[in-house]
């Protein structure tokens, strides 16, 4: 594999990842608990949607086919999709959505901290943009970890139970591809153990400030292939550009 | 050709209309509301004509501008012309002061602005395009190229010091620069009414998505702070 494949499969991984969140976030819009969380959670979809768009044009530079970032979003299939199983999974309720953000936001903050010293002119400026995004919402993120571990019996049960349901997708998220060994070395990408080790101590940091515990790691990882919730997503996010392709608005 | 008609319009002048229009929906709109229909108040035409008018270049720049031959003098004037351009969010600095446009390059025949994002995000990039590409069809460029970059990112601290004065007279809340450390707590942000830094954070997003909305402890007023980015 040649550096340019390397980062175009690197660039799809992050940029599905935004992708997938962002569409998940929007299914929040009008749905929020009250009005201030439900513009918190479309604006957080903006961002990551954003995020995407620059992440996946660069991708699609880099694969050199002429595929535009609406081509990579769109055209598709289940099975293409680079993103972490983690921001596919359901808004089962508040807590999963925050509790997802949460795990996400502080990766993302980490990875971009050291994305901005890529020898790579593109993703530097990239990480520098969206690291402003992502600290805005972990600093709300957070916040609501607190809010809910500490508030009531009935929400720290809650954001309890989705941190310990979602944590068994946090490895893929911290796991290096063995084709990003290569882009590292370069300085190209950050280094993931660093992010990792990292990514544990904040994270157990604001868990024990709000009162929660750290979930064991499982044994059996959950299986590599997508699950059924990004397959009844991206049926109805590609849906339109599927059944009339080129369509406008 | 720069500089020959002044003031043309065209296809890109009628887009820039229906954009301006989709973007404010409340001027135009009758919304139902609560069984009732609701209408927004009217604006008179003066006040529309006002608020609407793009802004034209002063009688001396005009002169000018028939004046320059040289390539470097037409990418100056094109400088001018964009600083007359009005965040469309926040009318009170303009799209050069917010610091998006980059570069201007001029070769006889095709003029391409270089510009970058404030933010990966933002509904406001279309219009800002928009409206570039209307104003520089107005001075008569057709051969427009708008190249958006992302390095070096788009950031706050380049917004003059001018600018963040009137911001603050125009109770917005110009941006503070916190801590680099994204887990660092965020800064206080003064009040831009009364000045006190005892305030409260009401709600991370606002109206826009570049703004967050605070409260003063002291003389309660409630403000908008531009997000530091």
């Amino acid at each position: 594999m040649t550096t340019n494949q390397a980062l175009y499969q690197y660039c799809l991984r992050l940029g599905d990842t935004n992708l997938i969140l962002g569409h998940r976030l929007s299914e929040m819009c009008s749905r929020g608990p009250m009005l201030e969380e439900d513009i918190a959670l479309t604006n957080f979809a903006l961002d990551h949607i954003g995020q995407a768009e620059a992440l996946l044009q660069y991708a699609g530079k880099l694969e050199g086919k002429g595929r535009s970032e609406d081509d990579l979003s769109y055209l598709r299939n289940v099975e293409e999709f680079e993103n972490f199983r983690l921001v596919e999974q359901p808004n089962t309720d508040f807590a999963y959505v925050i509790a997802r953000q949460f795990l996400v936001d502080v990766y993302q903050c980490l990875l971009y901290q050291k994305m901005q010293k890529s020898t790579d002119e593109t993703l530097a400026g990239m990480g520098s943009r969206f690291l402003k995004e992502s600290t805005y919402h972990l600093r709300h993120t957070s916040g609501w970890m607190e809010r809910l571990g500490l508030g009531t019996d009935e929400s720290k049960r809650r954001i309890q139970q989705a941190i310990s349901d979602l944590w068994q997708f946090t490895p893929e998220m911290l796991t290096a591809k063995s084709y990003e060994k290569e882009l590292e070395a370069q300085g190209i990408i950050p280094d993931a153990e660093e992010i990792a080790l990292d990514w544990l101590v904040q994270v157990v940091r604001v868990l024990s400030r709000s009162g929660l515990h750290k979930p064991q790691d499982v044994a059996v990882p959950p299986p590599i292939s997508h699950s059924d919730h990004l397959v009844r997503m991206l049926a109805e996010m590609q849906y339109l550009q599927r059944t009339y392709p080129d369509a406008r608005w | 050709m720069p500089g020959g008609e002044f003031y043309r319009r065209g296809a890109e002048a009628q887009k820039i209309l229906t954009l301006r229009a989709s973007y404010y929906p409340t001027l135009r709109a009758s919304v139902p509301l609560w069984g009732k229909t609701y209408s927004p108040p009217r604006l008179r035409t003066s006040a529309v004509k006002k608020t609407y008018s793009p802004p034209r270049l002063s009688a001396s720049a005009v002169k000018k501008l028939t004046m320059v031959t040289t390539l470097s003098g037409i990418e100056e004037l094109v400088w001018e012309r964009l600083s007359l351009i009005p965040d469309p969010e926040i009318p009170v600095i303009s799209i050069l002061e917010l610091g998006i446009v980059r570069d201007v390059h001029y070769d006889g025949e095709m003029l391409e602005i270089v510009i970058t994002p404030t933010y990966t995000g933002c509904p406001a990039m279309n219009l800002f395009v928009a409206e570039i590409k209307a104003a520089m069809h107005d001075q008569g460029f057709d051969n427009l190229k708008i190249t958006t970059v992302y390095s070096p990112a788009w950031t706050t601290d380049l917004i003059p010091a001018d600018a963040m004065e009137r911001l603050k007279k125009y109770g917005i809340a110009p941006p503070v620069k916190g801590s680099d450390d994204p887990f660092a707590p965020p800064p206080a942000i003064p009040c831009p009414h009364c000045g006190s830094e005892h305030t409260s954070l009401v709600s991370q997003f606002g109206a826009t998505a570049c703004k967050s909305l605070y409260t003063c402890d002291d003389c309660k007023e409630p403000f908008e702070y531009f997000k530091h980015f």
